[in-house]
């Protein structure tokens, strides 16, 4: 297995990649798109994202994750993330990989808001898409954030005094990252219990635990036709708490599962 | 302004980033190398490697990120190497890299947390580094760091014998844990070791920025402690030292890393002017 970082995209505005090239499989079917989350859900998962990509290689699948436009180490700044420039950034990444894997089925695998952002696209033109953790509605997102990021401002644990002096910052920052309004207002449009189509031809939504969070979601999906697939892992990864938003994420079962989905093993 | 990516390193399994200023003369200026902050990988909490190497770019400095074994996007090692050998030996791997690709022999190591203790390791091995950046290192008890964490203690709880605890720890403390009870002392090596390679460090007229948040009130709780933890060593005109109560150890706001970041900028345009 190969890891090959590069930039791909135009001068000014181009966004950081890593290929994830197995060795050993003679012929890959599958070349895998790896979604971030946005903000500081894409830090804690960083490094999880690395081991699986890592290990789907390693099982004989293509592997491409990359940094949005103004985040991570792509160009640009844009603090939490323009979630229209995501998309346009899929779209761009999936074509990339296309070029790079020359595989003969494509799947894209998005994480939180990433899983949100890729079931979002009509004409995605992916063979699966794997939603693990996805955010559901937009608006509760930004609401849920926002009430973690003024908790925080008077988290004794994390600062000496109450931030008084930063109560503003609720509007413009979600925890640790700029978020103004248009953002927000683009955030809050995105709602998965409206899709009126399965946007791949098969569909897995992996769910961390309390599994009874996503039972709507999974029962509209399901609705939605026959390729849809849940699959609820036993882990906790604490999205909403605020012990817990700077934690890198513990890959837990994930790893496994998604190896099982590509290799049937 | 460019960002080149790098793969160094043992087995060519270290994955760092420079950012190179648009023009640099070749007159010794160095460049800035940003160390993992414990388990976040090289953009920096909330991206501020990322944010800090290009604005420094901007003013001259290249800048280098790049993630540490086992972290982020490098390889884990798999040879029996102590934490503290891998991390040497990365770092001047860095180093060597920087000056093969782009002709760099100086260098300013800044780090937060863990990456604070690595840059102080660094500096102290390796000639090559000219200053360092070191956020919320190391600390150790002093007195008066005692008396207003005993004293605010004591004020919270009034209870005699929770003040009798607090007074019995004070004066015995935990052989274990190496210290006081209720301290955090992480896993820093002994106070004298530390005081010995500032001495060197300060001899070789290293420059120093080293700043502390509220966030590490467990072990530094006053403007001025550190100079007190190490009152042998002459500093010169080494040493600025800052002390920030009301932030966090992350710098999680923006107004807060946007006052570092220009701290920073700062700091090292006076001690490593432009020559010429």
């Amino acid at each position: 297995m190969q890891n090959t970082p590069f930039f791909f995209g135009e001068s000014g505005s181009a966004l950081f990649g890593i290929h994830s090239r197995p060795d050993s499989a003679p012929d890959p079917s599958w070349a895998v798109l790896v979604c971030n989350p946005l903000g500081q859900e894409a830090i804690r998962a960083h490094r999880t994202l690395a081991l699986l990509a890592s290990r789907l290689a390693a099982a004989g699948v293509h592997v491409l994750r990359f940094d949005y436009l103004g985040t991570g180490d792509s160009d640009g700044d844009l603090g939490f993330g323009d979630p229209g420039r995501c998309i346009e950034d899929i779209r761009m990444a999936l074509r990339e990989l296309r070029d790079i894997a020359g595989t003969r089925h494509t799947a894209v695998l998005g994480l939180r808001f990433g899983a949100t952002l890729a079931a979002s696209i009509p004409d995605l033109d992916a063979d699966r898409l794997i939603l693990w953790d996805p955010v559901i509605d937009g608006a509760d997102y930004v609401h849920q954030l926002t009430s973690l990021h003024e908790r925080m401002l008077h988290d004794t644990e994390r600062y000496a005094l109450p931030r008084v002096d930063a109560a503003e910052s609720a509007s413009h920052e979600l925890l640790g990252f700029a978020c103004p309004g248009e953002y927000r207002q683009a955030l809050g449009e995105f709602r998965l219990l409206e899709l009126n189509a399965l946007p791949a031809p098969e569909v897995v939504l992996f769910t961390s635990a309390p599994a009874d969070h996503y039972a709507h979601l999974a029962g509209h999906l399901g609705s939605l036709g026959p390729g849809f697939l849940h699959r609820r892992l036993p882990d906790e990864m604490h999205w909403d708490s605020l012990q817990h938003i700077e934690d890198a994420l513990q890959p837990g079962t994930i790893l496994a599962e998604a190896e099982r989905l590509f290799t049937g093993r | 302004m460019g960002e080149k990516i790098h793969r160094f390193g043992p087995g060519c399994g270290l994955i760092g980033l420079t950012t190179e200023p648009a023009t640099r003369a070749d007159d010794g200026t160095p460049a800035v190398i940003l160390l993992n902050a414990g388990l976040v990988h090289r953009i920096g909490p909330y991206r501020m490697h990322t944010v800090l190497a290009r604005r420094l770019a901007e003013r001259g400095f290249l800048a280098f990120r790049f993630d540490l074994s086992g972290l982020g996007d490098s390889h884990a090692r798999t040879d029996n190497h102590s934490y503290r050998e891998r991390t040497l030996e990365e770092v001047a791997a860095a180093m060597d890299t920087l000056a093969q690709h782009h002709g760099v022999r100086r260098f300013v190591v800044t780090g937060l947390c863990s990456g604070a203790m690595n840059a102080h390791g660094i500096a102290a091995a390796d000639e090559r580094v000219a200053g360092m950046i070191l956020l919320d290192a190391y600390g150790y008890p002093t007195a008066r760091f005692l008396f207003k964490r005993y004293a605010s203690n004591a004020m919270r709880s009034l209870h005699p014998r929770k003040l009798i605890t607090h007074l019995r720890s004070l004066l015995q403390p935990d052989p274990a844990r190496g210290g006081v009870e209720g301290i955090d002392y992480l896993d820093f090596p002994p106070r004298q070791e530390i005081e010995a390679d500032l001495s060197k460090l300060a001899a070789r007229g290293t420059r120093m920025l080293f700043i502390y948040t509220g966030g590490v009130g467990g072990y530094y709780n006053y403007a001025g402690q550190l100079r007190d933890n190490f009152r042998s060593v002459d500093f010169g005109d080494c040493l600025q030292l800052d002390y920030l109560p009301a932030v966090d150890h992350t710098f999680t706001l923006l107004k807060d890393r946007h006052a570092l970041m220009a701290r920073i900028e700062g700091w090292l345009q006076e001690q490593f002017p432009a020559r010429g």
